[in-house]
């Protein structure tokens, strides 16, 4: 890996942190103290999936990890769960990392859908299992067509306001045509 | 393999594999470990919190101050029929505090006919808030005291008016007040006239619900509802709210504490009843039970 390279996914990442960090500042502001009839999309994992759909390479799995994990912490959530269960997640994207590349936004954030959708059910199964105290399932789901729906924003607010792009499917074959 | 991205990974992939489950493994043992001994686990939390929000106050400070400002800007349209209003209201007002002058007054020559001893080691604590929880489905705010300021876990927050929540977290300088509304939160009130005892827990609604109502022909919309001190939690008497019949006919609560607007609460030091240890000492001292108890059994 060349210096340019690694200096490249060093910003890439610490964007990635930064981004996180203002979305989590920004739920904790203590500005809607009333219950609302909608739930807030859960933005974190909408930019980690977005994120590793574009660049899996960009983004190592102990980063991911972190963020979740204090987010966890910081939002009151059960530690850990959420963490294991988005690492997964994050792990069976970059295993089809070659066939999601190719896919429009739209048919991505139908596999988003798919995918919070079986993680909120993991979530929910782990944490009744365990007994632990958690919202309905209804109001758990109630959340996801509205993550879902923040989805496509996330992917365009990358896309420009970052410049975090899928690469182009190279042209030629062989080392080196893709850069 | 056409991305230099993937290149190293084809040789790494098996190393990859295993640190990604062995980082499921742990947060998984850590997510187990809290399941099994939650208050340790939660402490790691609050000094997570207690190390992090208090830091970034000043990113967020402007942020909140400035969505305030502009929301009340947007009142200012209304500002002439509010005023209006507000006259009116001060107007009855005057007449409510004329008759509350006297009545204090007259309560006070009571209580000091009958020689009520009140308590008076109810003092507070004021303090800001920092964040709330951030996630939809949990209702606490975090304040900016704490261990430090002597907070301890229990205690009662409440605003100008009523009350708001109870402590569940101290750090050194933050705390976490768990608001009424919670799905966690369950408190004991009493329904005033008629002194019905109930639970008041949240169900993450506007509006906490009333659980356990013994009478239900009772209870009337409109009836205050204050804390009853049961259980040694809070103190007796702070204001709830009042009764209201909700959307779906079960009886709820309309808090009087001002939820919209939360920016300073008092924390009420407060440490629960003095406990009773010997059951003689309910009756009458012990050295006065054991003397005279022949003579009154002679006398029958």
């Amino acid at each position: 890996m060349s210096e340019g390279q690694f200096f490249k996914r060093l910003m890439f990442g610490g964007l990635f942190v930064l981004l996180c960090a203002m979305v989590i500042m920004v739920k904790l502001l203590p500005l809607d103290l009333q219950p609302g009839p909608l739930p807030t999309p859960d933005l974190v994992i909408c930019l980690v999936v977005a994120w590793v759909i574009r660049r899996p390479d960009g983004l190592p799995v102990w980063l991911i990890a972190a963020v979740v994990f204090v987010s966890d912490l910081l939002l009151m959530q059960p530690p850990g769960l959420w963490t294991a269960i988005a690492i997964g997640a994050t792990e069976y994207l970059r295993r089809r990392h070659k066939r999601l590349q190719p896919l429009s936004v739209l048919a991505e954030t139908g596999v988003f859908a798919a995918l919070y959708t079986a993680m909120v059910g993991l979530n929910w199964l782990a944490l009744t299992v365990t007994f632990a105290d958690q919202p309905s399932l209804g109001a758990q789901l109630l959340r996801m067509p509205v993550t879902v729906a923040a989805y496509p924003f996330v992917v365009l607010l990358c896309a420009v306001g970052l410049g975090l792009r899928k690469r182009p499917v190279p042209e030629g074959f062989g080392r080196g045509s893709a850069r | 393999m056409a991305y230099d991205g993937d290149k190293g990974q084809d040789h790494f992939r098996p190393i990859r594999r295993i640190f990604a489950g062995g980082l499921i493994l742990v947060c998984l043992a850590v997510f187990l470990l809290w399941r099994i001994d939650s208050p340790r686990v939660e402490r790691l939390r609050t000094d997570v919190v207690d190390a992090t929000l208090p830091r970034v106050q000043w990113a967020m400070a402007p942020i909140t101050a400035l969505v305030k400002m502009s929301d009340n800007f947007s009142t200012y349209s209304a500002l002439y029929q509010q005023n209006q209003e507000l006259r009116r209201e001060l107007q009855q007002m005057r007449a409510w505090k004329e008759a509350a002058l006297q009545l204090e007054q007259k309560n006070a020559r009571l209580l000091d006919l009958n020689n009520v001893k009140l308590d008076a080691r109810l003092t507070y604590v004021t303090g800001t808030v920092l964040a709330d929880s951030g996630s939809p489905f949990r209702r606490s705010v975090l304040l900016n005291v704490g261990e430090h300021d002597g907070i301890q876990e229990g205690w009662a927050a409440m605003d100008g008016i009523g009350l708001v929540g109870r402590i569940s977290g101290v750090g050194r300088t933050t705390a976490r007040v768990i608001l009424l509304t919670d799905p966690a939160s369950s408190i004991p009130v009493t329904i005033q006239p008629s002194g019905q005892r109930v639970l008041l827990s949240g169900d993450n609604s506007t509006q906490p619900r009333i659980e356990f109502l013994e009478s239900v022909e009772l209870v009337r919309p409109g009836d205050r509802v204050v804390s009853s001190g049961d259980a040694g939690v809070f103190p007796a008497g702070i204001l709830v709210g009042q009764v209201i019949r909700g959307p779906d006919n079960r009886f709820r609560v309309r808090l009087a504490a001002d939820y919209e607007r939360l920016e300073f609460l008092r924390v009420l030091r407060y440490s629960g009843p003095e406990p009773i240890r010997e059951t003689g000492q309910i009756v009458r001292p012990l050295a006065a039970m054991q003397g005279p108890a022949q003579p009154e059994a002679a006398d029958e």
